[in-house]
């Protein structure tokens, strides 16, 4: 047994870093190709779990029936480090896959393809690889429930330690395939190891393997390849650089001599584009009598701050999301950087949203520049949250404005309810509101009524008194944009729509958009995203607990309630861990921004806290008192989520982001732990009694509500509702399968199941 | 020389905004007939209109005869363009007299530059459309059933009537495609004529040479948007063919009547200069070269949001390629400023008619000639 610890540690480890660096790797790959929208990390996580869960139950069943299980291990662990590569250039082309035009967004459709398809090989290998191992290395004393908890841990440990590795050391400095290089090292590694045939052949193998990885690096492939992928991802268009951030994905292309910015993926600005930089402010500039200060959210170097400063009397501070976007315009917009280093503009790099909590500063016109709120990210800026700050902010009489895309010429049903919605939300805040139609519906806000001119002529005579020469922003064209007939047509049809608030934990316009966004690809999505807006709350109590009971009705009906009330807790658990992983994740996004960058730190600590709770339930075999204080925790955890929600956390972020972090980051190592813990003692007590092709049963019944859970939850559950109501619905369903395994405990007969499950196999073993 | 200043320009904008202003208050058709996407509750419930250039297949079948598609319809079945419906063996629209757009424009916005300039025109606009284009600005007209959006009712008659209220010169088919609601553009621009007014058609040119005959002689002028001059873009890019485009502005040219066309460049897609290079040459060459052609700028939006705007300097370039394959009223589109936007004469090469983005600041020809060398251009001017 001695001599198997180091290749059981090793494989396990290296089974955990492969799992959570590749899909550290793919969600943030998913993210780009999504244009940022958060939808797809629930999507991805779904597929993801799924394939692993079949991948064991099918690793299950290889070991139930094979005996020579060497082969397909070490072959298995090749094929891993071989999968992450491989998947990485799938997602990059997965344009040519699908067969889109290069240009095109993918539909709602295709993505759930994508991430159906990017996970399945690596997922199936890495769940097979699971058992197998597990398998692998069990001893005869101890059976395959211990191997495979020991394994749980050893791999939870190592996506632990991968999380970290990733966020801390890997990403800040290594490009997505060169990590995914060091991981085709690692299985290749941990492959040899357990092919050995002597220490000596050994060590020269990895000798070989590591001149070998050294050479791939020196010859700067793994470089060469990533950029060659996104070339191709970016195909007809020069790739000046690219970089991760932060907060995403930042892409700099230069065609006939304009430059574009795109941000996951979808383009922030080009340049020079003086129609959206003249647009960007001087309308709001121009509804203030007197401006003498500004604030700019974003798209400032992308003509923005050099048409405010026309206005040589203002002060100009600038606000941009991601510094990593104002350090690439400066060094490959020349003209741009020299803007920045006017004595009228103050760069504030960092989020506008902590930069207004914490400023003292009062403005006279505050603009948010920023694209559509087609991720929870970007509907941050245009929450009622965040309006209530900006007004703080604003000196009396001062203007709020923002855009967003409207259509001049018509507007459909969704696209008037996605606006009526946000008028709405900044009339909740501000006495006067006023729309501009056009391609952009630009909007005005202010606290003191009578204050914003409601047409062109005001605006216009202000163009004059100023002396501003603008070629889009001007006397000749306003009249136009701003025809009677268009502004009348747009409130009409606003006031038409019944609309809620857009807030943080409900983000309504981000759903909205995403629903825009839908019904662009076909009236089959189009009715999808419909339907999820008008679904009951019955469907949502459904959909959440029939799988529950159609899991544990038929284990009851085979004459095995404690079974089902087992394997049910083991669902609920799994559905509750991830929802709760994806909730964390979320509120991230939602109030720091940058779940790009640290989702690797918070699944890391869910991991870590699986690894633990793993450790602990192994001291606890068999303890069934044991198995329903995690269930009960599981129920408890949910209520302090929503507790935490309703405490006004978005307050905390403001003073202090790290405590925010670090809440989500203890939050979720509890989730873990708890998960972790009840997987261990419930697959003890299952296996006990159930034969050696249920191996894999619990693991799989663990993934399986985890996939279904963070599908419903983040494509369902959360856009209908938010967040809030979403993990009530969580609590229902912990609480039921607690009422279960209560109820089987109740009877006593778990343990009298299993006291006759063992006696029995004893006597099959015994008669054999 | 006409030239307008900005004081004489403002106040006819004012005054026709305060007349369109107080027009509006007592349009009934103004107001969108669906509220909230309902159904009209303000149109009669009629049965709708029956179609036009199909014919009558065995088994209840009809085949649509208005586009190159040719759809074969079965009954209770609706065509490609979703609002041409069979019931029962006959084939109807169900879009005639239900425009879901209505808006008062300049007509340089469609963009007409040869064609009565510095007039304002009357736009209407039904859903549904017969290509699908993944960078369409009116896709959320253009792609929908008529049941999906909320509609006006506003018939022929009463639609020339508030034209003419309008004080608008003219009345334009276009936003969606107007090949799908043909039966109740041409009865519109018959009613339109009998009030003395004009009619545009803004149109992908899909369309067969039957009814574009028939169309021809009931409008005035033609505005084509020409895609591409590759088959691969339509086919991927519009769901369409290149060829009866082709055909059908061969057919403009045969007829006499008035056509510009509109080449929207869209950034990788058809940009590159030798397609540019062979559609000029095939312009001199099949059409005239006093066809205007308009290069504009595409901005992403729709299904091909991860394309930058277009580059001035691609414009600039494919003008220039217009230029110099012999072209002679080659313009750049959605780039107010830009000395692209004006047109020059042939020959003396002055500045005939200066514009900034739809509004017109300086027009030097007369009846139809050049102010300053008597060059005729070609162009409906009066």
């Amino acid at each position: 047994m001695s001599l198997q610890r180091g290749p059981a540690l090793l494989s396990a480890l290296s089974l955990g870093l492969s799992s959570l660096i590749s899909q550290i790797l793919l969600l943030r790959e998913m993210v780009v190709v999504a244009g940022g929208n958060e939808i797809c990390l629930g999507l991805m996580l779904s597929t993801w779990l799924m394939w692993v869960g079949i991948g064991s139950w099918a690793g299950g069943i290889v070991a139930s029936r094979s005996s020579a299980i060497a082969i397909p291990l070490h072959h298995g662990y090749g094929l891993l480090g071989l999968a992450v590569p491989a998947s990485l250039l799938m997602v990059r082309s997965s344009r040519f896959l699908f067969g889109v035009p290069w240009g095109q967004v993918l539909p709602l459709s295709q993505i759930l393809l994508l991430s159906f398809l990017l996970s399945l090989p690596l997922c199936l290998v890495l769940g097979g690889l699971f058992v197998l191992t597990a398998r692998h290395f069990s001893s005869p004393a101890l059976g395959i429930a211990q191997g495979i908890s020991s394994i749980y841990l050893g791999e939870a440990v190592g996506a632990f330690l991968g999380g970290i590795l990733t966020t801390l050391l890997l990403l800040p400095y290594l490009s997505h395939f060169q990590i995914s290089f060091l991981l085709l090292f690692l299985n290749l590694l941990v492959g040899l190891v357990l092919w050995r045939r002597s220490r000596k052949h050994l060590l020269a193998s990895v000798s070989l393997l590591s001149l070998l990885l050294l050479l791939l690096f020196a010859l700067r492939l793994p470089s060469l390849l990533d950029r060659r992928a996104w070339q191709w991802h970016w195909k007809g268009m020069e790739l000046v650089t690219t970089a991760d951030t932060v907060y995403g994905n930042l892409s700099l292309l230069r065609r006939g001599g304009q430059i574009t910015l795109f941000a996951s993926g979808l383009p922030l600005f080009s340049y020079p584009d003086p129609e959206a930089a003249e647009e960007a402010v001087h309308y709001a500039l121009l509804q203030h009598p007197h401006p003498r200060s500004l604030l700019l959210v974003g798209g400032g170097v992308g003509g923005g701050l050099r048409e405010a400063l026309k206005y040589p009397d203002l002060k100009i501070e600038y606000a941009e999301l991601d510094p990593q976007v104002i350090s690439l315009a400066s060094s490959f917009i020349p003209s741009e950087a020299e803007v920045l280093q006017s004595p009228q503009v103050e760069v504030r790099p960092g989020d506008a949203l902590r930069l207004l909590r914490r400023t003292d500063r009062r403005y006279d016109v505050i603009i948010v520049n920023s694209p559509d709120p087609s991720t929870l990210q970007l509907n941050r800026f245009y929450t009622r949250e965040f309006f209530q700050m900006v007004k703080r902010r604003l000196h009396p009489g001062g203007i709020f404005s923002f855009r967003l895309s409207s259509s001049e010429d018509y507007l459909s049903p969704e696209r008037s309810l996605y606006l009526a919605t946000m008028r709405r939300t900044v009339r909740s805040v501000f006495a006067q509101v006023v729309l501009f139609p056009g391609p952009k519906c630009i909007f005005f806000a202010t606290s003191r009524p009578g204050t914003l001119q409601g047409d062109a002529s005001g605006l216009i005579r202000r163009l004059r008194e100023r002396g501003l020469q603008n070629l889009y922003v001007n006397s000749y064209l306003l009249p136009f944009r701003l025809h009677p007939t268009k502004i009348s047509y747009l409130n009409r049809r606003l006031e038409a729509e019944p609309a809620r608030i857009n807030r943080d934990l409900e983000p309504v316009c981000h759903l909205l958009e995403s629903s825009l966004w839908a019904s662009q690809f076909g009236p089959g999505e189009k009715r999808l995203v419909s339907w999820l807006h008008r679904a009951p709350w019955a469907w949502g109590f459904l959909l959440l607990l029939l799988p529950l009971l159609l899991l544990v009705g038929a284990q009851a009906v085979r004459g095995s309630f404690p079974a089902g009330a087992i394997l049910g807790s083991v669902f609920a658990g799994g559905w509750t861990s991830i929802s709760l992983e994806i909730g964390a994740l979320l509120c991230l996004q939602i109030y720091l921004g940058f779940v790009y960058r640290k989702m690797g730190l918070l699944l890391s600590s869910f991991m870590l806290g699986l690894g633990l709770g793993a450790w602990w339930g192994r001291r606890k075999q068999g303890s069934e008192g044991w198995l329903l204080i995690c269930q009960a925790t599981l129920v408890g955890l949910c209520l302090l989520f929503l507790s935490t929600l309703s405490g006004g956390p978005l307050e905390l972020a403001s003073a202090s982001p790290s405590a925010i972090e670090s809440f989500l980051f203890l939050f979720l190592l509890a989730v873990g732990m708890t998960g972790g813990m009840q997987f261990c003692l419930a697959n003890d007590f299952f296996l006990r009694y159930r034969t050696r092709s249920s191996w894999g049963t619990p693991y799989a019944v663990d993934l399986l509500g985890s996939a279904l859970g963070a599908l419903l939850f983040s494509a369902f559950l959360i856009p209908r509702w938010g967040i809030v109501p979403s993990i009530w619905m969580l609590t229902a369903l912990d609480s039921l399968a607690l009422i279960f395994l209560c109820f089987a405990h109740g009877t006593g007969r778990v343990q009298e199941d299993l006291g006759r499950n063992i006696s029995n196999s004893k006597e099959t073993r015994d008669r054999r | 020389m006409e030239t307008i200043t900005r004081r004489q320009f403002l106040r006819r904008v004012a005054c026709t905004s305060c007349t369109l202003a107080l027009a509006e208050l007592s349009l009934p058709l103004s107001s969108p007939a669906g509220k909230g996407g309902t159904a009209d509750p303000k149109g009669p419930d009629s049965p709708p209109a029956e179609a036009r250039y199909y014919r009558r297949l065995p088994n209840l079948e009809v085949e649509c005869q208005l586009c190159p598609r040719r759809c074969r319809v079965a009954d209770l079945e609706r065509g490609f363009c979703g609002v041409r419906e069979n019931r029962g063996g006959t084939y109807y629209t169900l879009v005639h007299s239900r425009p879901a757009a209505l808006n008062i424009d300049p007509i340089e916005k469609k963009p007409f530059f040869h064609f009565l300039p510095s007039t304002l025109t009357f736009s209407l606009a039904t859903a549904g459309c017969n290509i699908h284009c993944k960078f369409c600005q009116n896709w959320e007209l253009s792609q929908v059933r008529p049941e999906q959006i909320s509609s006006f009712y506003l018939p022929p008659a009463a639609a020339a009537t508030e034209a003419q209220r309008q004080s608008c010169a003219s009345i334009a088919y276009t936003y969606s495609e107007p090949v799908v609601f043909f039966e109740y553009m041409v009865d519109t621009a018959r009613a339109a004529r009998k009030k003395g007014l004009r009619n545009v058609v803004v149109t992908n040119a899909f369309i067969d040479p039957e009814p574009l005959r028939e169309l021809c002689r009931q409008v005035d002028a033609i505005k084509v948007d020409l895609k591409a001059f590759t088959d691969k873009f339509y086919r991927e890019v519009c769901n369409g063919e290149l060829k009866p485009v082709l055909q059908s502005l061969q057919l403009l040219q045969k007829h006499g009547i008035w056509y510009e066309i509109v080449y929207l460049v869209v950034p990788t897609l058809n940009d590159q200069e030798e397609p540019i290079r062979k559609m000029c040459l095939w312009i001199k060459r099949e059409l005239a070269p006093d066809v205007p052609l308009h290069f504009t700028r595409f901005q992403p939006m729709y299904l091909l949001k991860n394309l930058p705007p277009t580059p001035i300097e691609s414009l600039e370039r494919a003008r220039q390629i217009a230029l110099a394959e012999g072209l002679r009223f080659v313009y750049l589109g959605n780039v107010p400023g830009h000395e692209g936007e004006n047109t020059y004469c042939p020959r003396c090469r002055k500045t005939l008619i200066r514009r900034l983005g739809y509004t017109v600041r300086e027009n030097n020809v007369r009846k139809g000639t050049c102010r300053f060398c008597g060059e005729r251009i070609p162009g409906v001017w009066g």
